[in-house]
């Protein structure tokens, strides 16, 4: 398995985690820095998971990204993904995970998304 | 996994199906780890890879007692991330996973009293992975 590490990007609306190696136990600690991105993300209310640089996930890995994801909804931050594969957007439906985690199919698409919005 | 991978690729025609495969035996073999041999890195997990004229089959083998066969199959009430939220731990998504994946899952004992689970995939037209789409 290839050794995970995340980047981490900031945008007008939010933060975006470059994830790169595989989401698995191994990647858990790193996911659960919640802390440092909320001060990090100071106000803004959108936390985006860029999966392009990962190639596999597995139990383990969706365990620790639902924390995640339940930090995030207990602070009010909305949690956004793209760069999936369908394999794992067919899974993350399959365990519910899709209800939390809004998915878009590239950057592009979710920066027009919040583009739009910041519009209206 | 990566040798598994490349067994599967070594097959004359591409299997669209490589990454529920994958999926599958991985969790398998996570559940024959874990539960099966109780993270005792001296145990061995086996895996078998079966290829028939209707089917691919993959079998993970590990030294524990087995599992209910009552497990193998989905619950009244599926439990999902909405379930789970809150939980210190929120795991358990191995067999669910597994049973998504995999066209059937079957279990029993090998003579030499290691227990297996085989995960098996329909080879022509539609498995149930892909059917569910």
């Amino acid at each position: 398995m290839s050794e995970f590490h995340i980047g981490e990007r900031f945008f007008a609306e939010g933060l975006i985690l470059d994830l790169k190696g595989d989401v698995t136990k191994q990647a858990e600690d790193a996911l659960l820095q919640w802390r440092k991105w909320q001060q990090a993300l100071d106000g803004k209310r959108n936390l985006v998971l860029n999966f392009s640089d990962v190639p596999y996930i597995n139990s383990a890995g969706i365990a620790a990204l639902i924390r995640l994801i339940d930090a995030c909804l207990k602070a009010g931050i909305d949690t956004y993904a793209f760069g999936l594969t369908s394999h794992y957007q067919k899974l993350f439906r399959v365990v519910g995970m899709t209800e939390f985690l809004m998915i878009y199919p590239d950057e592009y698409s979710l920066r027009k998304r919040f583009d739009d919005v910041a519009l209206e | 996994m990566r040798d598994i991978a490349s067994a599967i690729g070594d097959l004359n025609a591409p299997e669209p199906r490589l990454d529920d495969m994958l999926t599958a035996v991985a969790e398998a073999c996570l559940n024959a780890i874990e539960h099966g041999n109780g993270e005792r890195a001296e145990l061995p997990v086996q895996v078998t890879f079966l290829v028939c004229d209707d089917k691919y089959a993959l079998r993970v083998r590990d030294c524990g007692a087995g599992i209910d066969a009552a497990t193998l199959r989905p619950p009244a009430k599926e439990e999902n991330v909405r379930t789970k939220l809150g939980w210190d731990n929120p795991r358990g998504w191995g067999m669910r996973l597994m049973r998504h994946c995999a066209d059937s899952i079957h279990t029993g004992f090998e003579t030499d009293g290691l227990f297996y689970v085989e995960l098996q995939f329909a080879r022509s037209g539609l498995g149930k992975g892909e059917r569910d789409e």
